[in-house]
């Protein structure tokens, strides 16, 4: 699970996150939404050590991110917006060296989510070659090589095909019904709405918003709204 | 498709060893990837680079074997002492260099690099990440020392009758050498970040103002504030005495040069094993120090390469604003009688280059060094014994000229087209020829080389006091080493473009580049060439040489018959470059 307690970070001046708490226990698919510039990538990389909070602190699977990252970096994957691939690897030789990575010795955990994402055909050329659905493939089947118990996802569905986009809510539907505890963000409001068990709307550093679909939907109907229009109208005051 | 994964073993942190084999391995498999498709694909470039790097090795093994030779027989300077200062001046000038590039180095390698971003989401520790980079840091800025440095050495040996072993010390004294300056700079990339990340832009200030200011007063040491002639035994004893800061024990190019010394040293009544012995202990002494030193950087690296980053990450951003406008204006106002397309144009690649530092700033300096060279020329023309020279060098100056020109083409000019590739929607759907843009290309290209190559070529024939007929030859010669460097860049960028890359010096060092480089290299020498040899027989003629076989009215019509040869030249690449670029340009889909 991830915790974030009364977590706060800034860029110079600007405040980004501002005094957050949220908890997403294991097993959940978080929706994280809001405008850009919001604050959502930088809560995320403050849960997988990329950032670090000026004030509170952030917790995956009870180990602080900041005092002891490697522990909690051995239990979380993380999928930016733009994944980081070696050219000159193939896709077989990365899945090899993440595997390694985490100690996990011999082929068969690559061969088996190289079977799951179907990426037989072309996963012993170099990943340079790649189109970008044919990278977040490699992606996902590398982050989820050592079976985390938290996968954060950065804008998963952006510049993917249909076919590609459905791979991945699938997936991720999937990871959380096995237990996995999924932190995604996205722009997409019906994304959030098709897969996400609970959504969170951060608007300039604070969440305006945590519930259920169920709740947003309630809170809309006493507000006469739709959900887009409820969705503008939290993001548009702040801006 | 199942989401669960047969999971044989947990997964567990790696140790230290363990790390290090995988990254061994990361390295390997780059590495063998890399030159597999390098000589697959491009083996032109592959062999252009190790033909030139074969040629660099040999041209500075046979000056300083020359140079070692003639100050051993001819100038009777060739003591110990004088080659303990050359050695360590040299040495010490490369330990700064050394320095300065490890810490540019990893500061692009650790703080700018995505594949970093990657690996501190993952569980692989800051040191071994630091030890990943730092590797290539010295790898990086190694290879560079060892191509400088070995044939001053080699030469050395071969000059003083060294024994095997010193050739067998020498690799592992430059490469535990190489070590220190790197983990020095690695330190201090290190600690800066920590301590100044929200400084950064004052700190790149005061560095290029460190490194100009040492680069400075080393020429003004060595060239101007002299109190002898230029190249005479007295300038040189008197720079020596200027420059012995460099023999400072505590210098770890000091113990360099000491290792490489002793064991090249063969005295009477010496035992040999006392100079291989006492050379191994300098390889101990800058064995260990590389090794304290990459301790350091990598226990360092360990406490504060997440907190740094963090903080470099999250440091208050400038947001860039757009000043010097007038410039714009200032443009506009010179072009307003031409064609409003090509006006737009050659605006737009105008505002391109002047808000990217990179491009004007590597132009800077290499005009600059050459503008400092010519600035010292007179010196040349006093010195020289023969007035013929003079004319000579006047047209070397050219080649050079030439010669930096073809590189910024190569690496600016060439792969602008790519780069439009990219974006060519953008061109290819306004109401315009696409001629026009390729035209826009070559006249901005053309005329932003000639304004300062010509007033470089203008500021050399002053100081040598040429004839007004050899500057006016000059400057039509740079005008046609301008137009013609230009349109092969232009027409080679528009018929191979690299629109995939996105990095320009990608581009630049592809297959396309590679020929534009060699295409613009035998452009220049033939131009040149063509102009300068019976211009130069002409000068000859005049001086009172060879008149025997020529008279000046031969040399004279010769000269004309080459200067129309080069303008022929010039036309003809100038069309055909630009007529091949149209052709291909025209044929581009977006």
């Amino acid at each position: 699970m991830i915790e974030y307690h009364g977590v706060s970070r800034s860029y110079g001046d600007r405040l980004a996150v501002d005094h957050l708490d949220l908890s997403i226990p294991a097993g959940e698919l978080f929706a994280f939404l809001g405008p850009n510039g919001a604050g959502k990538t930088t809560t995320m990389k403050m849960a997988v050590g990329l950032l670090q909070p000026n004030q509170g602190h952030v917790r995956v699977c009870g180990h602080d991110v900041a005092k002891e990252p490697r522990e909690a970096k051995s239990k979380l994957s993380y999928v930016p917006d733009e994944p980081h691939l070696y050219d000159k690897l193939t896709g077989r030789e990365f899945l090899q060296f993440i595997s390694d990575m985490y100690g996990m010795h011999g082929t068969e955990h690559a061969d088996c989510e190289i079977e799951r994402f179907g990426m037989g055909k072309f996963i012993d050329e170099l990943t340079e070659t790649y189109s970008h659905g044919m990278k977040q493939r490699l992606v996902f089947a590398s982050a989820f090589l050592h079976k985390p118990e938290v996968l954060v996802v950065d804008e998963p569905m952006v510049g993917l095909d249909p076919q590609n986009i459905r791979l991945v809510k699938d997936i991720l539907r999937a990871q959380a019904a096995a237990g996995t505890t999924v932190f995604m963000s996205t722009h997409a409001l019906e994304i959030a709405e098709e897969i996400g068990d609970r959504i969170g709307i951060i608007v300039g550093g604070r969440i305006r918003f945590l519930g259920t679909l169920a709740d947003l939907k309630e809170k809309c109907r006493q507000q006469n709204s739709t959900l887009e229009e409820m969705f503008l109208e939290m993001t548009h005051e702040e801006n | 498709m199942s989401p669960e994964s047969p999971i044989a073993e947990p997964p567990r942190l790696l140790n230290l060893v363990e790390e290090a084999r995988l990254y061994r391995w990361l390295h390997r498999s780059i590495l063998k990837t890399t030159l597999r498709e390098l000589l697959a694909t491009s083996r032109l470039r592959a062999s252009l680079a190790a033909f030139m790097s074969m040629v660099i090795w040999v041209a500075l093994f046979f000056i300083m074997l020359e140079g070692f030779f003639f100050l051993q027989k001819e100038a009777g300077a060739f003591t110990q002492e004088t080659v303990e200062k050359v050695f360590n001046i040299f040495y010490a000038s490369l330990m700064i260099m050394l320095f300065f590039s490890s810490a540019i180095l990893l500061y692009g390698g650790i703080y700018q690099s995505q594949e970093v971003r990657f690996l501190m989401t993952t569980p692989t520790s800051p040191e071994r990440i630091f030890q990943y980079k730092f590797s290539e840091a010295v790898f990086l800025s190694g290879w560079g020392f060892i191509l400088i440095g070995s044939p001053m050495l080699v030469a050395y040996g071969i000059v003083v009758g060294a024994n095997w072993y010193y050739y067998v010390l020498l690799l592992p004294l430059m490469i535990a050498f190489a070590f220190i300056p790197t983990g020095l700079g690695a330190i201090v990339c290190l600690a800066t970040v920590h301590f100044f990340a929200p400084l950064r832009r004052p700190i790149v200030v005061v560095s290029a103002l460190t490194v100009f200011g040492l680069v400075a007063w080393s020429v003004w040491t060595v060239f101007f504030s002299r109190q002898n002639e230029l190249l005479t035994p007295e300038w040189f004893e008197e720079t020596m005495i200027r420059l012995s800061t460099a023999e400072n024990r505590l210098f770890p190019s000091w113990w360099l040069c000491s290792g490489i010394l002793e064991a090249a040293r063969s005295e009477s009544g010496r035992l040999e094993y006392q100079s291989w012995a006492q050379a191994i202990l300098f390889f101990a002494l800058l064995a260990s120090n590389a090794l304290f030193l990459q301790m350091i950087a990598s226990l360092l690296a360990g406490r504060i390469l997440f907190v740094s980053y963090n903080r470099l990450q999250t440091a208050v951003r400038h947001r860039r604003t757009i000043g010097f406008r007038w410039l714009d204006q200032w443009m506009t106002k010179i072009l307003s009688s031409s064609p409003t397309a090509i006006r737009l144009l050659l605006i737009k690649d105008f505002r391109l280059v002047r808000r990217d530092p990179l491009q004007w700033a590597q132009f800077l300096i290499f005009f600059g060094l050459v503008g400092l060279y010519f600035l010292n020329i007179k010196s040349i023309q006093d010195a020289a014994p023969f007035a013929g020279w003079v004319n000579l060098v006047s047209f070397l100056n050219l080649l050079v000229v030439g010669l930096i020109l073809s590189t910024f083409t190569t690496r600016f000019i060439f792969p602008m087209i790519s780069l439009e590739g990219q974006k060519f929607w953008i061109l290819g759907l306004l109401p315009i020829e696409r001629e026009t843009i390729l035209r826009g290309k070559f006249l901005f290209a053309s005329i932003g080389t000639f304004l300062p190559s010509s007033l470089l070529i203008l500021l050399s024939d002053s100081l040598l006091q040429l004839p007004g007929t050899i500057v006016a030859v000059h400057e039509l010669v740079c005008l046609l080493l301008c137009a013609g460097l230009a349109a092969i860049a232009v027409g080679l960028g528009a018929s191979i473009p690299n629109l995939r890359a996105i990095s320009p010096s990608k581009i630049a060092s592809g297959f396309g580049g590679t020929l534009n480089l060699v295409l613009s290299a035998v452009y220049i020498i033939f131009i040149v060439g063509v102009a300068a040899g019976p211009c130069h027989l002409d000068a000859l003629v005049g001086l009172g040489h060879l008149s025997e076989f020529f008279s000046p009215e031969k040399t004279q019509t010769a000269m004309l018959i080459g200067i129309l040869i080069a303008v022929a030249v010039g036309i003809w690449t100038v069309y055909f470059m630009l007529r091949i670029g149209f052709r291909a340009f025209r044929q581009m889909e977006f």
